[in-house]
């Protein structure tokens, strides 16, 4: 046989079964399109600008995992059911006289059509795509950020790299396929029923105990930071026992319906469980991904609405006021009342040189340290967050001294304390083990203070809030001889803050002029020396504000277009998945509208397996989120969100309107698979 | 009064992009009287599927009554089709039409699961027929566990679950061994002797020679037909092939007269 003829011969027999082959050749092509844009998304720069950007780096990895797994199962399971209708053409061909080698060949230039078709089509509409997200991304973000426009020649490599592979081995498969079979065997192989699969109850044990690990890191995770470290491997956990449950433990929970004999031997039972029991196996593997996937829509939608809607929430958090000064201070010895002063009236009369009044102003000292916490027993330790290990992460806080008078003072309150006494204020901390429960607390080497009281009612903190760490404020009689002794013992690092916010009374425009009056006037050598600064910042809530929105926008945005693609990839999941069984069924139901299945049946049985197939997944997704929403609740605390009602109120709406979503899916395919199949 | 009456059926395809009308049937006429076996033989293309397909309720005619114990089916509302199906017909076909999801006992449980029965009713009728089949210890056994002639009594068990007035058998013994085609054909004459009326579509002589009567379809009309009387089987066989013989023979003559 010429050569030539073989690529011929090969495109040929794919147009001939086109019926077969074009939702095939738009899924593969599908598949690397949003291989492609998430792959881009990682390696391209332009979301680094964004808040949580390794967050979701991280959830975009997790996301292109699931398109891997899923597009190998799926070719695979769609690449089984093509050969499984085409042996018998084979069959005819080694009876016209091609042998092994000959339609080996013809295999090899399909696969290698196919393979070019969706490599090359999935890659352009990747970059189209990649390049329209670009684009909107940059009218959203300010023109001050720049934006690489360039195609990530590393994302296409991979994506050829890794689907080259898949196709690689589907060709593999065949040939040993083919090579293993006689002709015989060839010609009749349409006609030979399919070993039902056997359920493994160890593997969904197995299923049950990761679902269940996974949800237990996520519950009890303690700080935000807890979180970034553990929630992707809860998340692992989550996704492993959804594969190995739905996979073994669906094929089980059809053999225990079936079981139930007046369960079972009802008509939308009947039919739709025993279909389900043949094909579940295979069936597991494709609701799992649909599941993760459903999962991933939800959390992210829920997050980033989230988070657009409470930027200005989070705005207000992170500058409590119009202006929000910190001065970093050399020494203890500067911390007393004389430079307390003569910081507080060098920035008053800033302001009143620029005609603006000082509104609502709190200004204190602190003395800041790290140390680590086991139950009520602080030990102070001279490393920062960055240098300490992994593991030491969990118990890590950050502790405040303040002295009473300062507190006093500023909120205008009039407690007293002893020289053992003290007051607590915490922050960050939602985890279940400080419940302000503690009545004393023991400063390692220096002795027990009992706890006088739990303060409510603390200085609007601005840098404190967004410390992954928790914060313990301690307010204290007398911190200069607890903070030298301290230091008396081990050299401790300790950070000498003054910390000032206050409000002006004039126009956004008069705001940042000031404030930048202010910069200046900070760094002014003679100033920093008297009153022994080190470092200064001043920062105006209006001159961020426009930073922040664009920033969470932009994060929205990113959100948007990732719940579209994981959508889009679900529907596609389920929409062929049932479209190719729906003609694996055709001959079933033909036989049984022969035996006397009315079309009203028919309904019924499709309602009743794809109401299953549907909304399995779905159910086991809002079952994930509701065991995620704690762990994600802790993750936004670092994002600046703390606003648990409006958290629940989009948690709630992301999953109506996905659920609606979902539901117009269903209508779609059922309907189509009810054309099939009649 | 007969079981199933046929009067002046007439079947006429148009081809749907035009062309000349084909007529599958032209003018069929014949009854069956209950507890009957009758074989109905016809080159291909003779009308015999299409017959059939009228007969099932799965195709109209075009023309002319069938009459099933007094029912008219042209009158059945399209609704009620499967229905009337399920419960006054049996199904018997070529290539077994087992679904290969369910095993066997479900297979046959079918008919009745969609006529909603209580489990325990249907468990007796099923105990009932396998033991008469000889098949009860196949119905764990998936249909892909099972051989052909084994699926086909499984077939023929789920025909008779419903206990229906009629079978019709569409080339039962057309994908069986000799051995099998024998044991099956065996199996219809003993359930045809216990009342069931069976109607049976074929091509092979010796499944034909099994029934008490023959017709012989040709061009849309029914030729020609054979009782089996007093008859043997071996004797039935003979008449048979020779009917055989003389229509291919008639329609070289015709064919000859044409040229």
């Amino acid at each position: 046989m010429p050569i030539n003829y073989y690529p011929k011969l090969a495109f040929d027999s794919i147009k001939k079964n086109k019926q077969l082959y074009i939702p095939y050749i738009i899924t593969c092509i599908l598949m690397i399109t949003i291989y492609y844009i998430i792959s881009f998304l990682i390696n391209s720069g332009s979301l680094s600008y964004l808040p949580g950007y390794t967050v979701l780096t991280s959830m975009l990895g997790l996301g292109s995992f699931i398109i891997v797994i899923f597009s190998i199962i799926f070719l695979f399971y769609t690449n089984s059911f093509l050969m499984k209708r085409r042996k018998k053409e084979f069959g005819l061909y080694s009876i016209l006289g091609l042998n092994k080698v000959n339609i080996t060949l013809i295999l090899f230039w399909e696969s290698l059509i196919i393979a070019f078709i969706s490599l090359f089509t999935g890659i352009i509409l990747g970059i189209l795509f990649s390049k329209l997200f670009e684009l909107g991304l940059y009218n959203i973000l300010s023109t001050d950020i720049n934006l690489t426009f360039s195609i990530s020649i590393e994302s296409i490599i991979s994506t050829i790299g890794f689907y080259g592979l898949v196709f690689l081995l589907l060709f593999f498969k065949m040939w040993i396929q083919i090579n293993s079979l006689r002709i015989s065997q060839l010609i009749s192989s349409e006609n030979t029923g399919e070993k039902p699969p056997k359920g493994n109850w160890i593997l969904a044990v197995l299923g049950i105990l990761c679902l269940g690990i996974g949800y237990y890191i996520a519950l009890t995770l303690k700080s935000p930071l807890d979180a970034l470290v553990f929630f992707f491997i809860a998340a692992l956990f989550v996704i492993f026992g959804t594969y190995l449950l739905l996979i073994s433990g669906s094929v089980l929970l059809c053999r225990l319906l079936k079981k139930n004999k007046k369960y079972y031997y009802k008509l939308n039972h009947f039919i739709s469980v025993s279909s389900m029991a043949y094909r579940m196996k295979r069936n597991g593997a494709g609701l799992a991904s649909i599941c993760i996937l459903s999962t991933m829509v939800l959390v992210i939608l829920c997050t980033t609405v989230c988070l657009y809607i409470g930027a200005e929430d989070a705005l207000n958090t992170r500058y409590p006021k119009q202006i929000n000064i910190t001065l970093d201070l050399d020494s203890l010895n500067d911390l007393n009342q004389e430079n307390f002063n003569f910081i507080n009236n060098y920035i008053l009369d800033i302001v009143h040189r620029e005609s603006a009044e000082v509104l609502d102003r709190a200004s204190y000292f602190e003395a800041e340290s790290y140390a680590f916490r086991d139950e009520n027993t602080l030990t102070f330790d001279n490393r920062t967050l960055e240098s300490i290990n992994g593991n030491e992460v969990s118990s890590f806080v950050n502790v405040n001294f303040i002295s009473l008078s300062d507190y006093n003072q500023y909120t205008r309150s009039k407690l007293e304390l002893n020289n053992n006494e003290i007051y607590l204020f915490t922050l960050n901390d939602t985890g279940r083990d400080f419940n302000r429960e503690f009545k004393t607390i023991t400063l390692k080497g220096l002795g027990t203070f009992n706890v006088k009281g739990y303060l409510d009612n603390m200085f609007n903190t601005s840098d404190e809030a967004v410390m992954m760490v928790p914060t313990i404020f301690i307010v204290v009689k007398n911190p200069e001889s607890i903070i030298n002794n301290l230091n008396g013992n081990s050299l401790l690092n300790f950070y000498y803050k003054y910390e000032s916010n206050f409000n002006l009374g004039v126009d956004k425009d008069k705001q940042q002029q000031i404030n930048e009056k202010i910069n200046e006037a900070l760094d002014n050598p003679d100033f920093r020396t008297q009153a022994g600064i080190t470092y200064s910042m001043s920062e105006s809530r209006e001159a961020n504000r426009e930073d922040v929105l664009v920033i969470y926008g932009g994060l929205f945005y990113l959100g948007f277009i990732l719940s579209i693609i994981f959508i889009f990839a679900t529907v596609l999941i389920i929409y062929y998945k049932q479209i190719s069984e729906g003609f694996e069924d055709q001959s079933r139901f033909k036989t049984m509208i022969n035996i006397g299945l009315s079309n009203k049946q028919i309904k019924k049985t499709i309602n009743s397996q794809l109401l299953t197939i549907f909304f399995l997944p779905l159910g086991l997704s809002i079952l994930n989120l509701a065991f995620a929403y704690p762990a994600i609740k802790k993750l936004l605390l670092a994002f600046n969100f703390n606003n648990s009602k409006l958290f629940l109120i989009t948690t709630i709406c992301s999953i109506l309107i996905f659920s609606l979503f979902y539901g117009v899916v269903y209508k779609l395919t059922s309907n189509e698979y009810y054309k099939i199949v009649t | 009064m007969s079981l199933l009456n046929v009067e002046n059926l007439k079947k006429t395809y148009i081809p749907r992009f035009g062309g000349s009308k084909v007529e599958a049937l032209k003018d069929v006429n014949f009854s069956v009287e209950p507890g009957e076996f009758i074989a109905i033989m016809g080159e291909s293309g003779s009308g015999k599927t299409t017959l059939l397909n009228i007969l099932a309720t799965l195709d109209n005619p075009t023309a002319g009554q069938v009459y099933l114990n007094g029912q008219n089916l042209n009158e059945i509302k399209s609704k009620q089709l499967s229905d009337f199906r399920r419960d006054n017909l049996g199904f018997v076909f070529q290539d077994f039409n087992l679904l290969d999801t369910f095993t066997v006992e479900d297979n046959i449980l079918l008919p009745l699961v969609l006529r909603g029965e209580k489990y325990n009713q249907m468990r007796e009728k099923l105990l009932d027929v396998s033991l008469k089949l000889g098949i009860n210890d196949l119905l764990k056994k998936y249909p892909y566990e099972v051989s052909g002639g084994q699926k086909q009594r499984v077939a023929v068990a789920r025909a008779l679950i419903t206990n229906p007035y009629l079978i019709l058998a569409d080339e039962p013994t057309g994908a069986l061994d000799s051995k099998s085609s024998d044991e099956l054909l065996d199996l219809f004459s003993k359930i045809n002797e216990i009342g069931q009326t069976i109607l049976m579509v074929t091509h092979s002589v010796k499944a034909a020679s099994k029934a008490q009567r023959v017709l012989f379809i040709k061009d849309g009309k029914v030729f020609h037909q054979i009782h089996k009387g007093n008859n043997s089987d071996h004797d039935l066989y003979q008449k048979i092939s020779d009917t055989l013989v003389m229509l291919s023979k008639e329609s070289e003559n015709a064919n000859q007269l044409l040229s």
